[in-house]
């Protein structure tokens, strides 16, 4: 998660925003992310699954096997304490990155 | 699919636990199921929503290996992976995402294949030639010794005995040297005659080579003397077929022309210098006795000394023989390369055919890279998610050389396979005769060349789309915007730089091969002068032991004519040396009356050939003037053909007037002028050339001619019997007819054309493919544009234009870089053409338009296709 890289690591912010509320299965995340983003992010599955495996591993999500409403067994993501902290983090760093890039482009210099 | 099942069994992941794979199927297959119930809900069919859910994951197997992949490795181990673990895994990328899409990487395994197969067959036959060596001990110092006359047109002109016995004396450079020539003999088995092919050579020779016998003893001096004993040495082939490799062959007596001669000696296969020579003879002449200059000469130098003083020693002492008046002074020695003299023929054809398969690899490799360049970039997103999620640029362009590593090198094994194959099939249709040592088999040259093949293939289409996309995926390209936008300008340049480059080289391919095909019909269309239709040849001569005298061959040779004239169905048989394609005599002529021959520079030499009566009918010459020559003519009568009459006497009538061999006391006069034959192939100059009757100057080795209305195979018994019934003891050698020596005096060249022209098909289609895909390529990313254009009242032949216009360009251009080549090229070429030049303009232009053609042709389907697009579905798509 290092690089001043306006795009790195988007995808994990918002994969990890979307399970702060209560742990979600990867088709509910993927279109958590749809939806409140207005249809304006589109994830592409390919993606996603990798990259919630990765987050994973990297012991920021805690994966689980659960059942959903109907009953069908889904593997569902949850946030563990080091993923809350990183959002927090990386949060932060999005918040200083955006009003930094507005400030330039808002700059009425010449 | 199983031989891919295969292969992805072999490379599973070892350490993968089984839970693991099977909680990430599970979890695609949940995901399909809810994306397919979402999709039914809005509805749609239950089938057809299952079908838009999978379409819209994408490509499930590497989702799921690449998930596997991150599952399987934990963060600490990732950090600490050394090189070889990121490689292993990088080649498991790789071949899962070559599983992904057999079709494609299939392509590229393919038109690899072909460009490593011809390379490595012909490297091969440049390796037995020219780079394996000689199997010799220090081949290196062992160097062709030859005499050349430039003022007689004669570059290489052979060694006369008495020469050569002067330098073997007198040098201070040579450590050893010998001379020989290719004959034959007479070898009578019980009453069972048959001629056999042998090396007559100076006792020397075997010394110089260095080779050990098998078995027995090498010549001595002793045995190289007039008069000395016969003895032969034996080849170890004919060894093993006729003695079945017993050693006690050696002291064994075998009668040949009527002489017993003693095998001394076996020789290993080694030995051989030309494909015919079973039997090695002592030559025993005379060494102050004049000759003609028909020796072949080789010379071992002693360490440390160049050709080039090695020829600086021998030109002194022939000056010294030339100052006593022994020697011609237009004649010097000359010290050669010998690989040159035992292939050099082969060398400019096989440097061209060479080059065509080089040619076809670069068209393939073109083609690779741009197959790669255009997926590599549909792949971007792929990439810059990878950059995004921590994949250094240096990882994304290692992963994208691996690839193109494990497919070139998959397209190398499967080409050199081929490449061996294609050997195989060149070597038989390539009937030129070669010593039997010679190989081409794939030895460690060759693989090492192949395998550099391979590697600089890989580098070019690996690396360079590595090093475009990376350098494009540094300034990110999240948010997917590869589909929507028209492609950068440099990629888009570099893709018609592959499309331009393979365009260039097919168009000089192109016109190599249609300049090779205009010489070949040219040739083919060329009038011999004679009539091959229904003769039959074969050759005949008299026992040799040094006495038979002039007019024993005389009266023998024209009785057995006579004979031959006799056997049902040969309407005129006549006796010849040299037949056409049959060899040369070179003879020198000085002519009465002739200002030439009143010059200080002497007349080129002429082919002069001993001929019976009947040998103007057997061979249908055509007479211009006078007569031929006439039964129980004097031998003081001559026909000559146009050439000569031309070059002594000019416009006026040759008729009657007198012609000698130089030096000669007694004159003969001119009966006859018939028209020039192509003595010496159809592909080959005529020079001046006379008939002489048999007694002038006869050989003890004449060729016959029958004529017959029939099938000329029909006379073969006949002339077996009649040969035997001459003399029981007497083969009838080298029976063909010559229609079919005259089709094989073409073999040579029809075997590299058609190798020319199967590459340039090859790298025809493989540059037609590379267009086709460039341009389907730019309509594909360019479906937008062409759907606003279309939106924006654009119509569909404007659009078929556009696209057209784009493969226009990149084949003009093409076709113009290619004529540059074709032309700085052209040198190469006009050794191999015959009265065909190698820059001309219909050719040139023929060539451009035909491949212009077939390359815009190319475009039509892609062209087509962006006037289908509709702009509305243009517009929504992505």
């Amino acid at each position: 998660m290092s690089g001043s890289n306006l795009f790195t690591g988007t995808l994990d912010i918002l994969i990890l925003r979307a399970v702060q509320v209560g742990p979600l299965h990867g088709y509910a995340i993927g279109q958590w992310i749809k939806r409140q983003s207005r249809d304006e992010l589109q994830i592409e599955e390919g993606v996603l699954y990798p990259a919630l495996h990765r987050l994973a591993r990297r012991g920021l999500l805690e994966a689980r096997w659960g059942r959903t409403d109907t009953g069908r067994r889904a593997r569902f993501y949850a946030l563990t304490p080091a993923g809350k902290e990183t959002l927090a983090q990386e949060r932060a760093r999005w918040t200083r990155h955006v009003s930094a890039v507005n400030a330039a482009l808002d700059s009425s210099e010449a | 699919m199983s031989a891919f099942h295969f292969i992805r069994e072999v490379f599973r992941i070892t350490d993968f636990r089984p839970d693991a794979r099977r909680d990430i199927r599970d979890e695609i297959d949940f995901h399909l199921d809810m994306a397919a119930a979402e999709i039914e809900q809005n509805g749609c069919g239950r089938n057809q929503a299952r079908e838009q859910a999978r379409n819209l994951l994408g490509d499930r197997s590497r989702i799921e290996s690449e998930c596997e992949q991150i599952a399987t490795l934990d963060l600490a181990r990732r950090r600490r992976l050394n090189m070889n673990d990121t490689l292993s895994r990088e080649i498991r990328t790789a071949v899962h995402s070559f599983l992904a899409r057999p079709l494609w990487s299939g392509i590229i395994i393919l038109m690899m294949a072909l460009g490593i197969a011809g390379n490595t067959a012909v490297f091969s036959l440049i390796n037995g030639l020219f780079i394996t060596p000689l199997p010799y001990p220090e081949e290196e110092r062992l160097f062709e010794i030859n005499e050349t006359a430039p003022e007689w047109d004669a570059d290489r002109l052979q060694i006369t005995y008495p020469d050569f016995v002067a330098w073997r004396e007198n040098n201070r450079t040579f450590e050893s040297m010998g001379v020989y020539h290719n004959w034959f003999a007479t070898m009578l088995d019980g009453d069972e005659p048959s001629r056999v092919p042998i090396v007559k050579t100076s006792w020397d020779l075997p010394r110089t080579l260095q080779v050990a016998p098998l078995a027995g003893r090498l010549f001595t001096p002793g045995d190289d003397i007039p008069g000395a004993p016969g003895a032969v040495l034996l080849l170890e082939g004919f060894w093993a077929e006729r003695f079945g490799r017993d050693p006690d062959a050696v002291g064994r007596t075998l009668i040949l022309d009527g002489e017993a001669c003693e095998v001394i000696g076996i020789l290993p296969a080694e030995a051989a210098l030309t494909a015919n020579g079973d039997l090695w003879l002592p030559l025993r002449r005379d060494p102050l006795a004049r000759d003609a200059y028909f020796m072949h000469g080789i010379g071992r130098l002693q360490s440390g000394v160049t050709p080039e003083q090695a020829e600086e020693d021998l030109r002194a002492i022939q000056q010294g023989l030339i100052d006593q008046g022994i020697t011609y002074a237009e004649v010097m020695p000359t010290v050669l390369d010998l690989r040159e003299k035992l292939f050099g023929d082969l060398s400019t054809a096989l440097l061209l055919v060479w080059i065509a398969v080089g040619v076809l690899l670069l068209i393939a490799c073109a083609n690779i890279a741009s197959l790669t360049l255009a997926r590599a970039f549909a792949r971007s997103r792929e990439f810059a998610i990878r950059t995004t999620l921590g994949a250094g640029r240096g990882a994304i362009v290692r992963q994208l050389t691996v690839e193109a590593m494990i497919l070139s090198l998959f397209g190398g094994v499967i080409g050199v396979l081929m490449g061996i194959a294609i050997v195989r099939i060149v070597t038989s249709m390539f009937a030129f005769e070669l010593p039997g040592w010679i190989t081409f088999g794939v030895d460690l040259h060759v693989i090492l060349f192949s395998l550099l093949c391979c590697t600089i293939a890989a580098l070019v289409f690996g690396l360079v789309p590595a090093v475009q996309l990376s350098r494009r995926s540094r300034t990110g390209i999240v948010a997917g915007d590869t589909a929507r936008s028209t492609p950068g300008l440099r990629r888009r340049f570099l893709l018609k730089g592959f499309v331009v480059a393979e365009i260039a080289l097919t168009l000089v391919m192109i016109i190599t091969t249609a300049l090779l095909l205009q010489t070949f019909l040219k040739i083919n269309r060329i009038e011999p002068g004679f009539d091959p239709e229904g003769v039959l040849t074969f050759s005949l001569a008299l026992p040799d032991d040094g006495s038979v005298s002039w007019t024993e061959m005389v009266l023998f040779f024209t009785s057995v004519s006579e004979r031959l004239e006799s056997i049902p169905g040969v309407d005129r048989a006549a006796a010849c040396y040299p037949l056409p394609l049959g060899g040369h005599m070179g003879y020198f002529f000085e002519a009465e009356d002739s200002p030439l021959s009143e010059s200080d520079d002497p007349p080129p030499v002429s082919l002069g050939r001993t001929v019976t009566p009947g040998y103007a009918d057997a061979l249908g010459l055509e007479l211009l003037s006078g007569r031929f020559l006439q039964e129980n003519e004097t031998v003081f009568t001559i026909v000559v053909n146009e050439s000569f009459a031309r070059l002594y006497w000019g416009e006026e009538d040759p008729i009657g007037r007198r012609t000698r061999f130089r030096g000669a006391e007694w004159w003969f006069e001119v009966v006859g002028v018939v028209r020039d034959i192509r003595h010496y192939g159809l592909d080959q100059e005529m020079i001046p050339g006379a008939y002489f009757p048999l007694g002038a100057s006869p050989i003890n080795l004449m060729s016959f001619a029958l004529k017959t209305s029939g099938d000329p195979l029909s006379l073969v018994d006949g002339v077996r019997a009649a040969v035997a019934e001459i003399d029981p003891h007497l083969p009838a050698a080298d029976l063909s007819t010559m229609q079919e020596q005259l089709t094989d005096s073409l073999a040579f060249r029809r075997a590299y054309s058609i190798l020319i022209g199967v590459f340039t098909l090859m790298s025809l289609l493989l540059a037609l493919g590379g267009v086709y895909g460039v341009i389907s390529h730019s309509v594909g990313l360019r479906t937008r544009e062409i759907g606003v254009r279309m939106a924006l009242g654009a119509r569909r032949p404007q659009m078929i234009r556009m696209v057209l216009g784009e493969g226009f360009r990149l084949v003009a251009v093409g076709s113009l870089l290619g004529l540059g080549l074709s032309l700085a090229a052209s040198g190469l070429l006009s050794g191999l053409l015959f009265e065909v030049e190698a820059v001309n303009l219909p050719t040139l232009i023929g060539a451009v338009l035909a491949l212009g053609a077939v390359a815009l042709g190319a475009n039509l389907i892609p062209a087509h296709r962006a006037a289908r697009i509709h702009p509305v579905i243009a517009l929504r798509q992505e």
